[in-house]
């Protein structure tokens, strides 16, 4: 029951970081360094290089697309068979796919509905 | 959950209509997707149709499953390898049946170290709340939330 308590707190991504103590040693150099009130203590943070999620990347969270190892590559070529209807921003498409459910988990609860 | 009156409103309702039901608390992580996202999920059936694999109708009707039953690899209970890794010293199969974030991410996004990045979190934001975010790295194997506060400003 542990996954229910969860805070839920947005998940970012740290992309060229390996280990989870470096993000977490980090983030207390900065917290200190806020404590301390250094004006510029974000700084501290850069080389985390943290960034959201891209919308094709939630789209594979979502399994609306097949992660990677599901797909055979071709090189130069967009491999994402979902697209977008013009006009959608950004922020927009992040609400639509945060509010929609996993589309593998749905897929299964189907397959059991009809088998 | 178990006790909402709601939930108990709605079960009652597709009963007295001749609805049998089915009822889930399902996670994407015990697919083997790295997202953590508990949702219960109601099927229901026009009876005489039944659902397989269930134990027969009159047995613990408010049964919410923890997985869907039936043959294949997915027929147990998940269980949340954070838990299980303490007897298991970090090796639990079912962590490593999850797959790492990397094969999600699109890897040409982070290439190019040199640019200011297109889905970086601002300083502003990070200032303010970067304290309260759940960081996770390549390798991970769960991320959390993308509602509302995980869209770019």
């Amino acid at each position: 029951m542990n996954e229910e308590l969860d805070v839920c707190n947005f998940t970012t991504l740290s992309p060229r970081t390996s280990l989870h103590h470096q993000t977490t040693e980090t983030f207390d150099k900065f917290l200190q360094a806020q404590s301390n009130r250094d004006e510029d203590a974000v700084r501290i943070l850069h080389p985390l290089c943290l960034r959201y999620f891209s919308p094709a990347e939630l789209l594979r969270l979502f399994n609306f697309d097949l992660p990677h190892h599901d797909v055979p590559r071709i090189p130069n070529e967009i491999s994402s068979p979902f697209v977008w209807p013009k006009g959608v921003t950004r922020k927009a498409k992040f609400r639509l796919i945060g509010n929609s459910v996993n589309v593998r988990v749905v897929k299964e609860l189907i397959n059991f509905l009809f088998e | 959950m178990k006790s909402s009156t709601t939930r108990k409103l709605l079960l009652l309702t597709l009963r007295s209509l001749g609805y049998i039901t089915s009822e889930f608390l399902l996670t994407p992580l015990q697919f083997g997707i790295p997202n953590s996202r508990l949702r219960y999920y109601l099927l229901a059936k026009m009876f005489p149709l039944v659902f397989p694999h269930m134990p027969n109708l009159n047995a613990d009707v408010d049964e919410v499953w923890r997985h869907i039953p039936g043959p294949g690899q997915l027929n147990h209970d998940w269980v949340d390898p954070r838990l299980q890794q303490r007897d298991e010293r970090g090796h639990g199969a079912a962590s490593h049946s999850v797959d790492e974030i990397r094969f999600y991410l699109d890897e040409a996004l982070d290439e190019d170290k040199t640019v200011s990045h297109l889905y970086a979190v601002p300083d502003r934001i990070l200032q303010r709340w970067g304290r309260l975010f759940d960081i996770v790295l390549p390798s991970s194997r769960r991320t959390c939330c993308f509602t509302r506060g995980a869209s770019p400003p």
